[in-house]
């Protein structure tokens, strides 16, 4: 009888981990693919306008589009509290009233608001979000209506003293320019990078019978910073000198 | 994964091929939903834009009361719902169509005869009542009001802030991208055509590893997209979004969050096409043949017959 002839071995068809293994391999790396693009490519600009348009980084639902109005309590009168000329900003939130403004030649006192929308001119005046915090160098833009907080704004001479009380200080301005602009010339409110610090408050012009496209205002410039918390740097030198 | 010069191909290949499929995604969700104006037109009722922008001009032309000296009630009939409606439609129409290039020009041309009657017919009024004169100062300061506002109800009405996207020539630039989307989607096509081609070549012998290759590249690409979708839908990120006035956060988060969407549904059907895919690839291998099996079998069955 012929011999059965014996079966060609083969070679086992091998683990089965590699199969398992490598979505997952391939996964992390095009993920890491895709972060060393975004990395590399110059994507500054898209992520300035991006962190511009996204910057309301409060979670908490509201029951106005998103908006989360918060008030603050803010001392007009720091009393015996130690102050530096240069410190630390206390950075506010979109909705938040962070400063009180003060205009003694006009018997002004409002909340101002970081941000601007309907409901916040209602409650007090607003910064713009895309000017300068108080203090914190550059130009700095405040808006108000004039048939609630601002309706004597026009009557600041050259020289008035204007008062920014806020979380982190008090800074006093002093009026340097009155202004005058149509609704549409960007020259007095725009804000460019590298601008000596300023202060600029404006309102509508108060018109009868008729929408108002002009609108009045002041420009000021700092006198005095006093800041409730120092630079870092500078606190633990004072700290390095005490001890 | 007999021969390691094959699977370290196969993995650069497949990279391609996931890079491909995410193309194809994108192109698709930008050919035939992001500048359609379907999504938006929707919005338009599910997120009640059009009662949003009456009430935002209501309280502006009461506040405006003080300043102005013009009666609020005056502006009632130019800006009911049943007038801002087709107005916010139409805006939404234009800019969407003229970023997808089925329209020219974004201007919209609105029917103002009440408006213009009704503040006409107040200012008569005022001048009546109080004696004063008609005279072209007078005619001015109508022609005025009557300006501004139709100027402010057009611009409340333009949700999605076309006219200022155009006067900042992004809007230009959009329409740039968008017509992009047909060199995307056929690029990506190509692409994935010509790997699947080169994969075929490379596993000539085993065509069931195409599957297992081609169910990989759908499945990462799916999970590539499903992750930062998922992330971006349950943090409410586009909440975020620092415009504040009720109808353009509404109408513009709702329509970002509705590609969300659209993008977490094409990541599931490619997760449940790759395992459609690796299914295939289980019952092709199967009965798919081992050449040494056969051959094994060939020569028992002929030891058997001698």
């Amino acid at each position: 009888m012929a011999e059965h002839a014996a079966p060609k071995k083969h070679k086992s068809s091998g683990s089965i981990v590699p199969y398992l293994t490598t979505p997952l391999f391939l996964l992390l790396l095009s993920a890491g693919i895709i972060v060393l693009c975004y990395a590399l490519m110059p994507t500054h600009y898209i992520q300035k306008y991006l962190n511009l348009a996204f910057m309301d980084d409060l979670k908490t639902t509201s029951t106005t589009a998103g908006l989360n109005i918060v008030e603050n309590d803010i001392e007009t009168e720091p009393g015996e509290k130690p102050t530096y000329d240069k410190g630390s900003i206390v950075y506010p939130r979109f909705g938040e009233q962070y400063a009180i403004i003060s205009a003694p030649a006009i018997k002004l006192t409002a909340g101002v608001y970081y941000g601007s929308s309907g409901e916040l001119l209602e409650r007090g005046v607003c910064q713009s979000t895309q000017s300068a915090y108080i203090a914190d160098g550059g130009h700095t833009v405040i808006d108000g209506h004039v048939n609630t907080f601002f309706s004597d704004l026009g009557k600041l001479q050259l020289g008035d003293e204007v008062i920014l009380y806020t979380k982190y200080g008090t800074f006093k301005y002093k009026v340097s320019e009155l202004i005058s602009f149509d609704k549409n010339d960007k020259t007095y409110v725009s804000v460019t990078e590298n601008e000596e610090e300023h202060l600029t408050i404006y309102t509508c012009q108060p018109q009868v019978l008729g929408s108002s496209d002009l609108r009045i205002g002041v420009q000021c410039v700092p006198v005095e910073k006093d800041y409730y918390f120092p630079i870092e740097d500078d606190k633990t030198e004072e700290e390095g000198e005490t001890t | 994964m007999k021969k390691p010069l094959t699977y370290a191909m196969s993995v650069v290949i497949t990279l391609l091929l996931i890079f491909g499929c995410l193309g194809l995604a994108a192109g698709g969700i930008l050919k035939f939903r992001a500048v359609k104006p379907q999504t938006a037109l929707k919005l338009v009722e599910s997120e009640q834009l059009v009662q949003k922008v009456h009430d935002n001009l209501e309280s502006y032309y009461k506040t405006q009361e003080n300043v102005s000296g013009i009666s609020a009630d005056t502006y009632a009939d130019a800006i009911s719902t049943e007038a801002l409606t087709p107005i916010i439609r139409a805006y939404i129409e234009n800019g969407f169509g003229y970023v997808n290039r089925s329209r020219n020009e974004i201007s919209v041309h609105a029917d103002f005869t009440e408006l213009e009657n009704d503040v006409t017919a107040f200012f008569v009024r005022y001048a009546n009542e109080n004696g004063y004169e008609r005279d072209s100062t007078f005619d001015a300061k109508v022609k005025e009001t009557i300006e501004a506002a139709k100027s402010n109800i057009l611009s409340a009405c333009d949700i999605y802030r076309f006219r200022t996207l155009s006067d900042a020539n992004y809007l230009s630039k959009l329409r740039t991208v968008a017509s992009w989307a047909d060199y995307l989607l056929i690029g990506a096509v190509l692409i994935l055509a010509l790997l699947m081609l080169v994969l075929s070549i490379l596993y000539r012998k085993e065509p069931a590893m195409l599957c297992y290759w081609g169910g990989t590249a759908v499945l990462v690409s799916s999970v590539l997209m499903l992750i930062p979708a998922l992330y971006l839908q349950s943090t409410r990120w586009f909440d975020r979004f620092a415009v504040k006035e009720d109808a353009v956060f509404a109408a513009v988060t709702g329509y970002l969050y509705s590609m969300t969407g659209t993008v977490i549904t094409a990541a599931i059907i490619g997760i449940v096409l790759a395992a459609a895919i690796y299914l295939l690839y289980g019952i092709v291998s199967h009965a798919s043949p081992d050449r040494a099996r056969r051959e094994a079998k060939r020569n028992m069955r002929a030891a058997a017959e001698e």
